[in-house]
């Protein structure tokens, strides 16, 4: 476990002098809700954090850090669950203060419990794009790897499109509101199988 | 005498390059240098005992533990120093001193702050903003603030100048002098292991050429001069690499085979001229 929180600290080293750039979406958010827009803090946050939680990734292959890894007494899977940790951390952050800031500037009435669900749900949507998306940067890098990052979302709008076109939208919503202890589950189990995938990937690369 | 490193038959198989069969054994205390041309497998065999790419065979002991088996345990007491430095550019050697001090559990940064004092450098500094020489002093004081029982430098003196390589051939000198110390010595500059190397493993095109002690590397072999009538097949037969000239040849032959050919003016052969030859020779320049 101590390993595991070393890694978890290494990656925020690593990252340092590029921190500032993880709330970026917060001022950019903040700036947009001081100006009167109804952008949803909680969704443009959370898709900017989709390019900035590359970062480790960008930083170690441009400074090949694979020999680093390569030269200190760490296992690889520990190496991996450091990052996970790191990009759930850091995503947690985000969603936190996206959802103080869209709360304190709603206009209308909100039900916290409707508010905290919804977002919820679309936390666990950003953490299951991210589960999809590590293994292939694991695998191929950012450079090679880059447009898997958008597979994903691809196949969410793929989903949502057609859901709409067959009209299955809103009973669709209805049943994941009904059973929405499945949301936290899925995510849970995809990013369980994610990390599993990412350390046989990680284990057999040569650096 | 116990062997720091000890690899027997190791292998590895890339599109287009094979290393095969690879056996030596550094034993403690000694430098060992390990010498061949570029592509001949040097930095692959060194990836593969630091165990960061996977063999396709043969096996590999450090310390006596399997490579693989006891990874982390070896790690704890191995400094590696490559050609180029395997930190974040925008790294401080501050950071270095944090990060490292998370992977080994042996870590003091009492040592490390006063190596990079002994080797001026400035601990506020980036990485990006440090010179190739103090680039590898940096390495050379993360591998000694981890109490390292065995480096292993990837030609860390290309590109440096005079007086850096020799500082560095003083420092590895003194690393060596208890007797428990070892060093794994890949060069280009020949010159510099004639100084402080005690063996040698010579590779080329991922075949071992030669394993063992310096001196009777340099005596196994023999620059041989003639002029061109000299150069009969029976000759050619027993150069291992040779070159022609206008007025006669000069080429590499075993030691053995040389005294077979009184007519040839045979002398002692400097280290390069044994890697220049021999690469000559099989691949047929």
């Amino acid at each position: 476990m101590k390993n595991i929180l070393n890694a978890l600290r290494f990656n925020f080293i690593l990252v340092k002098p590029y921190l500032r750039y993880y709330l970026l979406g917060f001022v950019v958010v903040f700036f947009f809700k001081i100006m009167g827009s109804e952008i949803d803090a909680v969704s443009f946050m959370l898709f900017m954090l989709l390019s900035t939680h590359l970062y480790p990734f960008q930083l170690e292959e441009k400074n090949d850090l694979y020999r680093l890894y390569g030269i200190v007494p760490i296992k690889r899977s520990v190496l991996i669950f450091g990052r996970y940790l790191f990009i759930i951390l850091i995503s947690l952050i985000d969603w936190i203060l996206a959802m103080i800031l869209e709360y304190s500037f709603s206009k209308s009435a909100m039900n916290i419990s409707d508010y905290l669900l919804s977002s919820l749900f679309i936390f666990s949507i950003f953490l299951i794009l991210t589960a999809f998306e590590i293994p292939g940067l694991f695998k191929l890098g950012v450079i090679k790897g880059r447009w898997i990052v958008y597979i994903p979302l691809v196949l969410m709008f793929i989903i949502v499109f057609l859901a709409d076109t067959f009209h299955i939208l809103e009973s669709g919503t209805n049943w994941i509101t009904a059973n929405f202890w499945l949301v936290p589950t899925v995510t849970i189990l995809v990013l369980l199988f994610s990390v599993t995938l990412s350390v046989r990937i990680f284990n057999r690369k040569e650096f | 005498m116990s062997d720091a490193i000890n690899v027997k038959n190791i292998s590895k198989i890339y599109p287009g390059f094979e290393l095969k069969d690879i056996s030596f054994n550094l034993p403690k205390g000694y430098i060992m240098g390990f010498i061949g041309p570029n592509g001949a497998g040097k930095t692959t065999t060194i990836k593969l005992i630091l165990n960061m790419i996977q063999r396709a065979g043969g096996t590999i002991e450090v310390f006596g533990l399997d490579n693989i088996a006891y990874d982390a345990e070896i790690k704890e007491h191995t400094g590696v120093v490559f050609d180029n430095h395997y930190f974040l550019d925008e790294w401080t050697l501050n950071d270095i001193n944090r990060v490292m001090a998370l992977f080994f559990s042996n870590w003091q940064s009492s040592i490390y702050r006063e190596k990079l004092e002994q080797y001026q450098l400035n601990p506020a500094k980036k990485v990006k903003e440090l010179s190739k020489g103090m680039r590898l002093k940096l390495m050379l004081a993360v591998a000694f603030s981890h109490d390292a029982k065995l480096l292993i430098l990837d030609e860390p003196t290309s590109g440096l100048d005079p007086v850096a390589r020799d500082e560095l051939l003083e420092t590895l000198a003194k690393f060596i002098q208890d007797g428990e110390r070892s060093v794994l010595f890949s060069t280009h500059i020949t010159s510099d292991l004639e100084k402080i190397a005690d063996y040698i493993t010579f590779i080329n095109n991922g075949r071992l050429i030669f394993t063992g002690i310096k001196d009777e590397f340099i005596d196994s072999f023999r620059l041989v001069k003639g002029g061109k009538e000299d150069l009969t097949p029976d000759v050619k037969a027993h150069l291992i690499g040779y070159r022609e000239y206008d007025s006669g040849f000069e080429g590499i032959m075993y030691t053995e085979y040389a005294t077979l050919f009184p007519n040839l003016l045979a002398e002692k052969s400097s280290i390069d001229n044994i890697i220049v030859f021999t690469y000559k020779g099989t691949n047929g320049l």
